[in-house]
């Protein structure tokens, strides 16, 4: 029981950890976690579905996979180098707002990349300033006999001022162009690159299918010794679109 | 982290320090070498802003769901109407089968997460005071508890994502329970019109053919 609880408190924490700061990881995450749930809902819907028969499963299934690896695919790939660069639009001061470019001019902060520089990233310089006066307070507290009051004021209140333009100034700003990122890059990729893979493979499918039904029906008729195959137990291009159409939510599948 | 480790070695030195050396090096540079690769681009406009901040603040997987539904009703039957690989009828039941989905499954998506959220406030709710009985403490089931001093901030952005991963778990119902059946109504209302539809520009054709 003691454990059951410290996994649901690790578990809180971790995702307190993970998405108490940044709203797009978030929607990318549940993004792609609500793809690939949706996928295994429709393969496991067609496993358990005793009106399709094991040759219609065979087809179905394999189906079913390779769409849901393209849709996961695309979703998270797409959505995260959208995400990423919105990010960094923000971070190099690409796009910068006249009180980050204030900020960064007053206290030093690199906003503009020089040539044969790396290009500057404004969120971890300020972390790196912050980490910088936390270091030197706790060596300044530490040598009691040099204490200095004004420097040890002085340095907190620097602390204050660089934590306080991150969390209301600079986080707000970067954190809003990845979200803007994230619903770009999922508008692309789901509504967009999707249905047009999704089609193509399910046209290439169809016209698999109906080639197939052909090339039996001419051996049907050509070869007088070939079993005959009940009609029931044939895969054809109408059984396709029925079954694809109850079993299945794909919407360019027929 | 190499410069932390160096500045608590030599405590001396540092202590004389007033300002950052990695500050000072930088307004340096920013006084000395104006010549910059990328010129940035400024916004001004407080209202555009204050807009973007807000998505970051306010926005929500609920919100998210209902964008990329408007936008993929947008879209998505044009892809289907106009697919050259397929033949008429196909190009209409696969239209029809997208808009029921898209319909049945935004609506669906959009109050499965708005409710899950708002669930998810409710037991997640920073200094809540203790309730008596079975139920006590509900108001803090999904708080972690060894977190010191999370802020408002950061315990709404955590709600959010608890509520979100919630939303998937009944997503995992809703989609058998009310949008598979719903789309499947859709499916056909919009077949049926489809089908009139065609039925009726087949029959123009055949009369404008006679005269």
């Amino acid at each position: 029981m003691t454990s059951s609880i410290n996994v649901f408190e690790k578990l809180k924490i971790s995702m307190f950890k993970t998405y108490s700061h940044d709203a797009g990881k978030m929607l990318l995450h549940t993004g792609t976690i609500g793809w690939i749930l949706s996928a295994a809902a429709q393969i496991f819907g067609i496993v358990n579905n005793d009106k399709v028969s094991k040759e219609q499963k065979k087809f179905l299934i394999p189906q079913e996979m390779a769409d849901a690896a393209v849709n996961i695919l695309a979703f998270y790939m797409v959505t995260n180098s959208i995400q990423n660069i919105a990010k960094k639009l923000a971070s190099s001061g690409k796009l910068i707002t006249p009180a980050i470019k204030e900020f960064c001019i007053k206290n030093g902060i690199k906003f503009e990349k020089i040539k044969g520089e790396e290009t500057p990233n404004i969120g971890k310089m300020i972390i790196d300033e912050v980490k910088d006066f936390e270091s030197t307070l706790k060596v300044n507290e530490k040598e009691i006999l040099q204490i200095d009051s004004l420097k040890t004021d002085k340095l907190k209140k620097e602390i204050n001022k660089f934590n306080e333009f991150y969390d209301k100034t600079y986080e707000p700003f970067e954190g809003g162009l990845k979200v803007i990122g994230n619903l770009l890059g999922a508008i692309i990729s789901c509504n967009i690159i999707t249905p047009i893979l999704r089609n193509k493979f399910a046209a290439a499918k169809q016209k698999q299918s109906i080639a197939q039904d052909k090339m039996q029906a001419q051996n049907d008729s050509l070869s007088p010794y070939t079993p005959v195959v009940p009609m029931q137990n044939r895969f054809g291009i109408d059984d396709y679109r029925s079954k694809v159409m109850n079993v299945s939510s794909g919407s360019m599948k027929v | 982290m190499n410069a932390v480790v160096n500045r608590i070695n030599t405590p001396a030195k540092n202590i004389q320090r007033d300002i950052p050396s990695r500050a000072s090096q930088n307004r340096q540079h920013i006084s000395i070498s104006p010549t910059f690769g990328g010129t940035p681009i400024e916004i001004k406009s407080k209202k555009l802003i204050d807009n973007i901040e807000k998505m970051s603040k306010d926005f929500t997987s609920a919100h998210n769901r209902l964008i990329l539904g408007v936008t993929a009703l947008a879209s998505q039957p044009f892809f289907d109407l106009y697919n050259n690989d397929v033949d008429e009828k196909t190009r209409a039941v696969s239209c029809a089968r997208t808009l029921g989905k898209i319909i049945a499954g935004t609506t669906v998506g959009v109050l499965v997460r708005h409710f899950s959220i708002k669930a998810s406030e409710k037991l997640c709710e920073k200094g809540a005071k203790e309730v008596k009985g079975f139920f006590k403490n509900y108001k803090k089931w999904l708080l972690p508890k060894t977190v010191t001093e999370p802020t408002d901030k950061e315990i709404k952005k955590y709600q959010k994502a608890v509520g979100t991963f919630l939303g998937l778990g009944v997503s995992l119902f809703t989609n058998f329970l009310i949008d598979a059946p719903l789309t499947t109504y859709l499916t056909n209302v919009f077949n049926k019109g489809f089908q009139k539809k065609t039925d009726l520009s087949t029959q123009q054709q055949i009369e404008g053919g006679k005269k």
